[in-house]
């Protein structure tokens, strides 16, 4: 499921990244692991402990306007931003075999790593969105956030 | 339900009447002594029927009893605010009609003019009347009262008994009813009208429906002994410097000839604020005072009694009452009452300002919120007439007589009236409120046990009790976790 997600954005990041994040080798094999699951669920962990946090621990009369959802949202997203882009630069100048980095399709270069944390941004904020309208409901303060 | 009758008789009878509707609507309760609560029957009796004092305490009981009848007052509600029963509908003006007394004086009023004897020289009767009567006395103008003149009074008043008003009243007086007479001792109206009122409720017309009851029926009464001062003017007939001697004069007479009462209360001040000198009219606009709440207070003690009986128009035995407060201070807080006052008056009053407070600092703020949203509270309801006329006005009458006490000397000043949005629970002075652990504080505490109670509201009545019941749950457990009462 998670490589799906990934795979509407890979447009973003590359198809070489992409390749690599998926668990192929050089020559397309899959020799795993398959990143995205990792990705996937540091996205969702992180997303879920900002609805929880929004909606249940600081559950204020003060900060339940849409903005301070946008906020939390936000939050989540740049989380996810930073780390996404960190693993895909620590993964560019350590692991990445230099068949991916001077791949056909263009390669990886830093900026992929940088889009590749865009990417999971956007991932982390549709988990954000789903989450709260999921659990938004149970919560005294906030319920009515962002509306 | 039985019925509590209170004659509210001049001044002091409607400013104490609006004591009594101000904690009413805050919650407290008139119950007998086992718990079941009275319907109040207000009857004023005052010619000065301008007086702002008289106009602005049946305009609050107006509003009060628009509120009360929107909300539901059945066992499944919790709400206490607005929970006592004001019938107006007994006597639809609230105030007894005295006739003959606008634009003549009092010469005229007793016929001095025909007074005379065959060869038109003045007759006995003239002679009488000049001995009871000054000069003064018989050229007074009584459309704004009897301006401090009891023995004008004595006279003028009698014809109440003559008004369909007082037929209704002992028509619609039934076995468990009983009757409550507030007036001052120190005036013209209520010290006149105390004693005649009493009299024709024990002598009562044995032809009329409903007689029996009223005979014999239980009466408490307070007199309001002086508390106040007016300034001095040559041109008014109202001299301070009488209502000493006046009050002893009319306690000697109470004390020979006031035996009819089943409870009598006595209540009264040093003196220590000079009001500005006025007869009557809409000038006459006392502010509030601790003394009127506590008199009102007599009426809750009163109602409680349950021991009194009359027989054959005869009280078995009379009680006396005075009211004391725990530290003599020029400005009274709660901890100057004494714990009876306290548990009457305390939570109820911390409530109900706290309501308003919200009312008047917050609500438009807060139409956001879950609470609102919620139960479809929006800017509709605020222009509604139930909330921007009734509940609008009341509050702000409320307050008003909050601040009049406030001002007044002696002060009742349990609350910081002004605006600390960010210490809001400082309000009640002398009290140290408690930490609720939350994230939240101030109004943003209050929002969040009004969204903790919308889930627990229940939902199947008009938004008008809903709303009152909403605000009294959450309003009820802040106070209890924030002032532990």
């Amino acid at each position: 499921m998670f490589s799906r997600m990934y795979l509407w954005f890979s447009n973003m990041f590359g198809v070489d990244l992409d390749s690599h994040f998926a668990g192929l080798d050089c020559d397309g094999n899959f020799v795993g692991p398959d990143c995205y699951i990792k990705f996937g669920f540091i996205a969702l962990g992180i997303s879920l402990f900002m609805v929880v946090l929004y909606y249940y621990v600081i559950n204020s009369t003060k900060f339940n306007k849409w903005w301070s959802w946008l906020i939390m949202l936000l939050i989540s997203g740049f989380a996810n931003f930073f780390i996404g882009a960190r693993i895909a630069l620590r993964d560019y100048y350590t692991i990445i075999p230099d068949c991916w980095i001077n791949g056909e399709m263009g390669g990886i270069t830093e900026t992929n790593c940088w889009m590749f944390g865009l990417a999971n941004f956007f991932i982390s904020i549709i988990f954000f969105i789903v989450l709260s309208f999921m659990l938004k409901w149970w919560s005294i303060n906030c319920k009515r956030s962002p509306f | 339900m039985a019925k509590l009758y209170i004659f509210g008789i001049g001044g002091t009878g409607s400013r104490v009447l609006r004591s009594l509707t101000m904690l009413m609507a805050t919650g407290v309760k008139v119950e007998d002594n086992t718990g079941k609560p009275y319907d109040i029957v207000p009857i004023i009796i005052d010619p000065d029927h301008a007086a702002a004092d008289l106009t602005r305490t049946v305009k609050s009981m107006q509003d009060y009893v628009k509120i009360y009848n929107a909300i539901n007052h059945n066992n499944c509600n919790k709400n206490n605010f607005f929970s006592t029963k004001i019938n107006m509908d007994i006597i639809q003006s609230v105030c007894l009609p005295l006739e003959n007394t606008l634009d003549i004086d009092f010469k005229e009023y007793i016929g001095l003019q025909d007074m005379k004897d065959f060869n038109n020289k003045p007759n006995a009767n003239y002679a009488l009347a000049s001995i009871l009567f000054s000069e003064k006395n018989l050229d007074a103008k009584m459309d704004v009262g009897f301006k401090g003149n009891p023995n004008i009074g004595t006279v003028v008043l009698n014809q109440f008994t003559r008004t369909v008003e007082w037929d209704n009243f002992i028509a619609s007086f039934a076995q468990d009813d009983k009757i409550f007479i507030i007036s001052s001792i120190f005036g013209g109206t209520g010290a006149s009208g105390f004693p005649l009122l009493l009299k024709n409720i024990r002598a009562v017309d044995e032809n009329k429906s409903g007689c029996a009851n009223v005979k014999n029926s239980i009466i408490g009464a307070i007199t309001v002994m002086p508390y106040f001062d007016v300034k001095p003017n040559e041109n008014s007939e109202i001299d301070s410097s009488t209502f000493i001697s006046k009050t002893k004069a009319a306690l000697s007479y109470y004390e020979r000839n006031i035996n009819e009462v089943n409870a009598l209360y006595y209540i009264g001040d040093r003196i220590s604020k000079q009001y500005e000198n006025s007869e009557g009219g809409s000038t006459q606009r006392n502010a509030a005072h601790f003394i009127e709440l506590a008199a009102a207070l007599a009426i809750v003690d009163f109602a409680s009694q349950g021991d009194l009986s009359t027989s054959n128009g005869v009280p078995s035995r009379t009680i006396y009452k005075e009211y004391g407060i725990r530290n003599e201070s020029a400005e009274l807080i709660f901890s100057d009452l004494d714990g009876g006052t306290n548990d009457t008056i305390k939570k109820p009053l911390i409530e109900f300002t706290l309501f308003c407070k919200y009312m008047n600092e917050q609500l438009k703020d807060s139409l956001d919120q879950p609470w609102a949203k919620d139960l479809r509270y929006d800017r509709n309801f605020i222009r509604s007439s139930f909330y921007n006329t009734y509940l609008f006005d009341f509050k702000n009458a409320y307050m008003e007589w909050l601040e009049e006490m406030n001002n007044n000397t002696r002060a009742f000043a349990p609350f910081n009236l002004i605006e600390n949005k960010n210490d809001l629970f400082s309000f009640v002075k002398g009290e140290k409120p408690a930490p609720v652990f939350c994230i939240d504080s101030n109004y943003a505490l209050f929002d969040r046990y009004l969204n903790k109670k919308s889930g627990k509201v229940s939902r199947d009545s008009a938004k008008e009790n809903i709303f009152m019941e909403l605000f009294y749950m959450a309003i009820d457990e802040l106070v209890h976790d924030k002032y532990r009462l």
